[in-house]
């Protein structure tokens, strides 16, 4: 069940959340530095070859704003709703 | 290139054009009034709804959905290309299942999800324009001119 996947730890989640976005950035550096292999912006390159891609993405990052600045509110304190 | 070639080219180095400028002053200007409107509020609602608005604006004002305005398709380069995709996959899987293992689970504060995370760095102000600015800024890039040719 995905629901017993994660630690039922804060501080672990968070490590791990740390280590995935840290390989992730790495790999992106590695990848800008050697010309053989493809960067972020080459695979985002490829995927808009497709129209409906473009639209997908265009539609992804109008629900990230909708969503991040209008359905979610920590609050200066945390005290908001997530 | 000659002395006079040489000395324009000097000048408008670096240089941003007044168009562009004038967006970015824009984006800016929005990023501030937006982010100082309270989530959950029909005026927040109005502004991110505009910012979206005015990038389909742009869009569409581009051409940005026509198969033309796409650039060529990035040149492969070398027998590890593929490796180095599947990485990519899995990395980006990686980070969305656990994404999706966190929102499952509750409560929020032991499973933080990536806009959980987000959202207290934005209950700051400065912090929320700039997101704002950026956001618009992503949708601009999404949706502005190819170059012609890919730089890889």
């Amino acid at each position: 069940m995905m629901r017993d996947l994660p630690p039922a730890d804060r501080t672990t989640n968070l490590v791990i959340w740390v280590i995935l976005w840290g390989l992730f950035f790495a790999w992106a550096f590695a990848t800008s530095l050697r010309h053989e292999l493809p960067s972020f912006g080459t695979l985002a390159a490829a995927f808009r070859q497709r129209r409906w891609a473009r639209w997908t993405l265009l539609a992804a990052w109008a629900w990230l704003g909708w969503h991040l600045f209008v359905r979610t509110w920590a609050g200066p304190n945390g005290e908001g709703e997530i | 290139m000659g002395r006079a070639d040489r000395s324009e080219f000097e000048r408008n180095a670096g240089r941003a054009s007044p168009t562009t400028v004038g967006v970015a002053a824009a984006v800016l200007v929005y990023g501030a009034v937006a982010a100082s409107l309270d989530p959950f509020t029909r005026p927040s609602e109005v502004a991110i709804g505009a910012g979206t608005v005015a990038v389909v604006i742009v869009a569409l004002r581009t051409g940005w959905q026509r198969p033309s305005a796409v650039g060529p398709v990035p040149p492969r380069h070398g027998e590890h290309w593929g490796r180095a995709v599947v990485v990519w996959v899995v990395l980006i899987g990686a980070i969305g299942l656990f994404q999706m293992a966190q929102f499952q689970s509750n409560p929020r504060d032991v499973y933080p999800t990536l806009s959980s995370l987000a959202s207290i760095a934005f209950g700051a102000w400065p912090v929320r324009a700039a997101a704002i600015a950026g956001w618009l800024a992503l949708g601009l890039y999404i949706v502005g001119p190819r170059p012609r040719e890919t730089a890889r």
